[in-house]
C-alpha cells in the first residue's frame, strides 16, 4: 500500500518537474543579455559560431525541445560559461558539498531545535523558557546573511578559531560556521514548534495518567510524549528542506563554498542558462523527494495516518 | 558508541595532521583572484582573473620582468626586419611541455592558427589583427593556412605583420598568443583545460580545480627555468567580493588580495600599513555621452559644460581615495611612446571652470527655468553609485542639471549601452590589453563595436588609419596624439580618473614589484618562511 502510494507520488512529480523546467527556461531566457555578452565585443563571425554551437541561433521553442530531449537522456547540457565542463560535471562536483552542508544543518536543526523546544515546554514560563523563546524569535527574525558576517568577525578575525571561508577537502573546521549559520533560523523555528506541541501533549489525559502511574518524567518523555509532539516538526521538515536549500544559496556565497547554491547565483549573473536550469532541476527533485519522505515518515510515526 | 565517535574524531584529526605535515615543506602562495575564470584555455579565456593564472601556466614567445620589462620567454632571441614588419624568433632548445615533449616552432604555428580560427570562439582574436591576413581569416574570407605565421625550421618562427606595430612584442605576453599542446587539444576536442588533461609550458602545471572555490598550480619540473622557480605551489581562490577577500586576508587565509573594498582604503592603510600596495594602472574611468541622440547630438557646448562642471579632484580625494589621478584625457600616463594630452581647462581654477561651464550651458539653450534633464546609466555597484551621485550633484549645483540615476545589472547594462538607443550618459571603464596608445585610441573609431558614445569623426578615423600604416615610430606617435586632441575637442566622452591597482600583500612575499599593467608572475616570487612563522 505504502509502496503504491510512493510510486504514485513519484509519477505525479514528473509533470510538476516539467512545468518547473518550462517556467525556469523561459524566465532565464527572458533576462536581457546573453552568456556571450561581455565588455569585449566578439567578432560577428566568432559570435555566430558560438551561437550555432549552443543552438542560440534557433527559436526559443526549438531550444526548449532540444533541452528537454537532452535532460530526458540525463544530460543537463554543456555549461555556457565553464566551457570545459558539462553541467553534469559541475553538479557532480557541487552537489555532494551542498548536500553535506544541508544534511548537517538539517540534522543540527532537528536535534538542537527539538531539544530546546522540549526543555522550554518542560520548564514553561521559567527563565529557561524565556531565554529559549527570546533566542527563537531572534533566530527567526535575523536572516543568515546578517548572522554569517557577524560570526566571521567574531570567530575568524578576532578569535582566529575558524576559517572565514573556503572549503577544503578534509578540513572539518570549514564546516562549523556555515552549518551553524544555515541551521540557526531552522533551529529557532523548530524549537518554537516543538515547544507548542509538547505543551499540548503534556496536558493530555494519557500523559497525566502516566504521571499518576508514577512513571519518571524522563521515561514519559521518551516513551509517550516525544513521538506525538514531534509530528508537527516532522510535517515542517518538507518546508524546512526548501528553507535550507534557499538559505544555502546565500550561505555558500558568503563562505565561498563550491556548492550548487553558489552555481545558481553565479549562473544567473553570467546567464549560464544550462547551469541555472540544471540546478533548478536538482533542487526540484530534492524538494519533491524531501516532501515524499516526510509523508512516508508521518505514516510510520502516526498510526492514525493511512495511505 | 562513544568509542566509535572518539575513533572518528581521531581519524579526522589524523587526516588534518598528515595534510599539514606535507604542506609545511612546500612553499605555498595563496592568492585571492576575483571571479572564477571561465576556462584556462588561453585562446578562449577572458578577463583579469584568468589572465593571472594563465601567466603562471603558460609562457609565450616573450615574457616580463617583475617590473614589467619585456624579456625572452620561449624565444631566447629575435630579429626584427628593417621595415619592422617581419619578426624572426629563435626558440630555446631547452623549452619543454609539462609532459616532457619538446616545444617547436610548429607548436606556435598551430597555436596562432587555432587562436585566430573563428571555430575556436576566441573573443580576443581581433587583438592579433596586426598579423598578415588575420582580419580576412576571422571574417571567413581566407583559409587559416594563409596566416602570416610560419615555421622556418624546428626552432625558428617567422611572423609577418601588415605594418610596423610598436606594441607587437608586448602583445606576445597576451594569452591569445600562448602555445597549446596540439595532441592534448585534439584528443579532448578542445575541452582540455581540466586538471587531469591540461599540458602547459609555463613555470606551473594545473594540479587541481574546484569550480567556484580554488585552482591549485604546482611547480612544473620540465619548465626550462625550473631551477629558479621558488614557490612550489600557488593556490588561486575565486572570491569575487572584495570585502570577503579582505576578511580572509585578515583571518590569515590569503597572502595576497586581488583588490580592496572601495571606500575602505584609509582604514586598510591604517590597519595593514605597508602591506597595502597601490600603483598606477593602465586604465581610464569615464562617462560616455551618447552623441547619436538628444541632448548631446550636435551640442558640443553642452558636452563641454558638463565636462567642466565635474570636479575630478574631489572625486579622487573623497570618493575613490586610493591615489587615483584626475583624468583630463583619454590615454593615461605611463603608456609607452606617448605623451599625455590634455584639455586647456586642466590648469584652470574651480571658479574659472564653473563660470565657463555656465556660459556654455546657457549658450546651449538651457537655464534655471529650462534645465537640462538627463539620465545617467551605470552598472549596479556601490562604487559607481557613489561616483554617479557626486557627479550628478556637481552638475546640479553648478548648472542646475536634473540627473536621474539609473543602475542596471551587468548584462542588462551591457545590452543597453551597446544599443545606443536609450542611453544618454553611460559609465565606462577601459583597461588596456597591451601597453600602447592604440589600445585606447581604437575604441573611439566609428566602426568599433565598443564605441559606446556613437562617436563618428572622419578626421579621427583618418588619423588612426594613417597611424596604423605609418612606418616611422615618431610620426605614428604624433598621429595618435593628434587624433586624441581631435577627439578631446569633440568631447564624446568625459574621462574622470585614471585607475590604480590596489592589493594587500604579506611582507613574507619577496620579489613583488608594482607595474603599470599589474602583471605578476609567481615564478619571480619567493616566500620568506620565517616571517610566516
Amino acid at each position: 500500500m505504502l509502496l503504491r502510494y510512493a510510486f504514485q507520488r513519484l509519477l505525479s512529480a514528473i509533470p510538476t518537474l516539467m512545468v518547473m523546467v518550462f517556467i525556469a527556461f523561459y524566465l532565464v531566457h527572458s533576462a536581457p543579455g546573453g552568456p556571450f555578452d561581455t565588455e569585449k565585443v566578439i567578432a560577428p563571425e566568432v559570435r555566430a559560431n558560438l551561437d550555432r554551437l549552443y543552438h542560440l541561433d534557433q527559436p526559443l521553442h526549438k531550444q526548449f525541445i532540444y533541452y528537454l530531449r537532452s535532460i530526458m537522456r540525463g544530460d543537463l547540457g554543456p555549461s555556457f560559461r565553464y566551457r570545459d565542463y558539462s553541467v553534469n560535471d559541475l553538479i557532480a562536483a557541487g552537489f555532494p558539498v551542498s548536500f553535506k552542508l544541508g544534511a548537517a544543518a538539517m540534522s543540527l536543526a532537528v536535534i538542537i531545535g527539538s531539544l530546546l523546544g522540549m526543555f522550554a515546554a518542560l520548564y514553561r514560563n521559567s527563565v529557561v523558557d524565556n531565554t529559549i523563546q527570546l533566542f527563537s524569535v531572534t533566530g527567526i527574525a535575523i536572516p543568515g546573511f546578517v548572522i554569517a558576517p557577524v560570526m566571521i568577525l567574531l570567530f575568524s578575525i578576532d578569535l582566529k578559531w575558524l576559517p572565514a571561508g573556503g572549503w577544503q577537502i578534509g578540513r572539518w573546521s570549514d564546516w562549523v560556521l556555515p552549518v551553524i549559520a544555515l541551521a540557526l533560523p531552522q533551529i529557532a523555528y523548530i524549537a518554537r514548534l516543538m515547544r507548542g506541541s509538547m505543551i499540548d501533549v503534556l496536558n493530555s489525559v494519557y500523559i497525566r495518567a502516566a504521571y499518576a502511574k508514577g512513571l519518571p518524567t524522563s521515561l514519559i518523555l521518551r516513551r509517550h510524549a516525544f513521538k506525538p509532539a514531534f509530528l508537527p516538526v516532522l510535517s515542517y521538515l518538507g518546508p524546512a528542506s526548501a528553507g535550507i536549500i534557499t538559505g544555502s544559496v546565500v550561505i555558500e556565497q558568503i563562505f565561498s563554498i563550491p556548492g550548487i547554491g553558489r552555481y545558481f547565483v553565479q549562473g544567473a549573473i553570467n546567464r549560464d542558462y544550462t547551469l541555472v536550469l540544471g540546478v533548478v532541476v536538482v533542487y526540484g527533485i530534492l524538494v519533491i523527494f524531501a516532501n515524499l519522505v516526510v509523508d512516508l515518515l508521518y505514516a510510520w510515526l502516526d498510526p492514525k495516518v493511512e495511505y | 558508541m562513544r568509542c566509535f565517535m572518539l575513533m572518528c574524531l581521531m581519524a579526522i584529526s589524523a587526516c588534518d595532521e598528515s595534510r599539514s605535515v606535507t604542506e609545511t615543506n612546500l612553499s605555498v602562495l595563496r592568492r585571492g583572484n576575483g571571479a572564477e575564470p571561465q576556462t584556462l584555455d588561453p585562446h578562449r579565456a577572458e578577463g583579469v582573473p584568468a589572465a593571472n593564472i594563465l601567466r603562471d601556466l603558460y609562457e609565450g614567445l616573450v615574457s616580463e620582468t617583475p617590473d614589467g620589462q619585456l624579456i625572452p620567454g620561449v624565444a631566447e632571441s629575435w630579429e626584427i626586419s628593417a621595415n619592422a614588419s617581419r619578426y624572426i624568433f629563435h626558440l630555446r632548445n631547452t623549452a619543454r611541455w609539462s609532459n616532457g615533449d619538446e616545444i617547436t616552432a610548429d607548436d606556435f604555428v598551430y597555436s596562432f592558427r587555432r587562436s585566430i580560427n573563428p571555430a575556436t570562439g576566441s573573443s580576443y582574436s581581433q587583438v592579433l589583427s596586426c598579423i598578415v591576413n588575420v582580419k580576412q581569416i576571422i571574417a571567413g574570407h581566407m583559409g587559416i593556412e594563409k596566416l602570416g605565421v610560419k615555421a622556418l625550421d624546428k626552432h625558428t618562427l617567422e611572423i609577418t605583420l601588415n605594418a610596423p606595430t610598436p606594441y607587437f612584442l608586448s602583445l606576445l605576453t597576451h594569452s591569445t598568443t600562448y602555445p597549446v599542446h596540439r595532441k592534448t587539444v585534439e584528443a579532448w576536442h578542445g575541452h582540455f583545460s581540466r586538471p587531469d588533461r591540461l599540458v602547459s609550458n609555463g613555470a606551473y602545471t594545473l594540479a587541481n580545480w574546484v569550480v567556484q572555490s580554488q585552482i591549485t598550480l604546482d611547480k612544473n619540473p620540465h619548465y626550462w627555468d625550473a631551477s629558479n622557480t621558488r614557490v612550489d605551489r600557488v593556490v588561486y581562490y575565486a572570491i569575487d567580493d572584495a570585502s570577503q577577500e579582505l576578511q580572509r586576508y585578515w583571518a590569515g587565509e590569503l597572502d595576497w588580495t586581488e583588490s580592496i573594498p572601495v571606500g575602505q582604503v584609509d582604514w586598510v592603510r591604517s590597519k595593514f600599513g605597508d602591506q597595502l600596495r597601490i600603483a598606477p594602472y593602465l586604465g581610464t574611468y569615464y562617462y560616455g555621452l551618447n552623441v547619436t541622440r538628444a541632448p548631446f547630438k550636435d551640442q558640443p557646448e553642452l558636452r563641454h559644460a558638463l565636462w567642466l562642471a565635474i570636479d575630478r579632484d574631489t572625486i579622487v580625494s573623497k570618493i575613490t581615495a586610493a591615489g587615483e589621478l584626475p583624468a583630463y584625457s583619454w590615454v593615461p600616463p605611463g603608456v609607452l611612446h606617448y605623451q599625455v594630452q590634455s584639455t586647456p581647462d586642466q590648469n584652470w581654477s574651480v571658479q574659472q571652470r564653473l563660470s565657463e561651464a555656465r556660459r556654455l550651458y546657457r549658450q546651449a539653450g538651457y537655464s534655471a527655468e529650462h534645465p537640462l534633464k538627463l539620465q545617467l546609466l551605470y552598472n549596479t555597484s556601490d562604487n559607481h553609485k557613489r561616483i554617479a551621485l557626486a557627479v550628478s550633484s556637481m552638475w546640479k549645483k553648478a548648472l542646475g542639471v536634473e540627473t536621474e540615476l539609473i543602475n542596471e545589472e551587468w548584462k542588462v547594462f551591457l545590452d543597453h549601452r551597446k544599443q545606443l538607443a536609450q542611453t544618454q550618459v553611460v559609465r565606462g571603464g577601459w583597461i588596456a590589453d597591451y601597453n600602447d596608445a592604440w589600445s585606447f585610441a581604437e575604441l573611439l573609431q566609428s566602426d568599433n563595436p565598443m564605441n559606446n558614445s556613437g562617436y563618428s569623426s572622419p578626421e579621427y578615423d583618418a588619423l588612426l588609419s594613417r597611424a596604423s600604416t605609418e612606418t616611422d615610430a615618431e610620426k605614428r606617435q604624433q598621429l595618435l596624439q593628434h587624433a586624441e586632441r581631435v577627439m578631446l575637442s569633440d568631447m564624446p566622452i568625459i574621462p574622470i580618473f585614471f585607475y590604480v591597482s590596489k592589493s594587500l600583500i604579506k611582507p613574507a612575499i619577496k620579489g613583488f614589484e608594482s607595474n603599470i599593467m599589474d602583471h605578476h608572475y609567481s615564478k619571480h616570487l619567493s616566500l620568506d618562511q620565517q616571517s610566516f612563522q
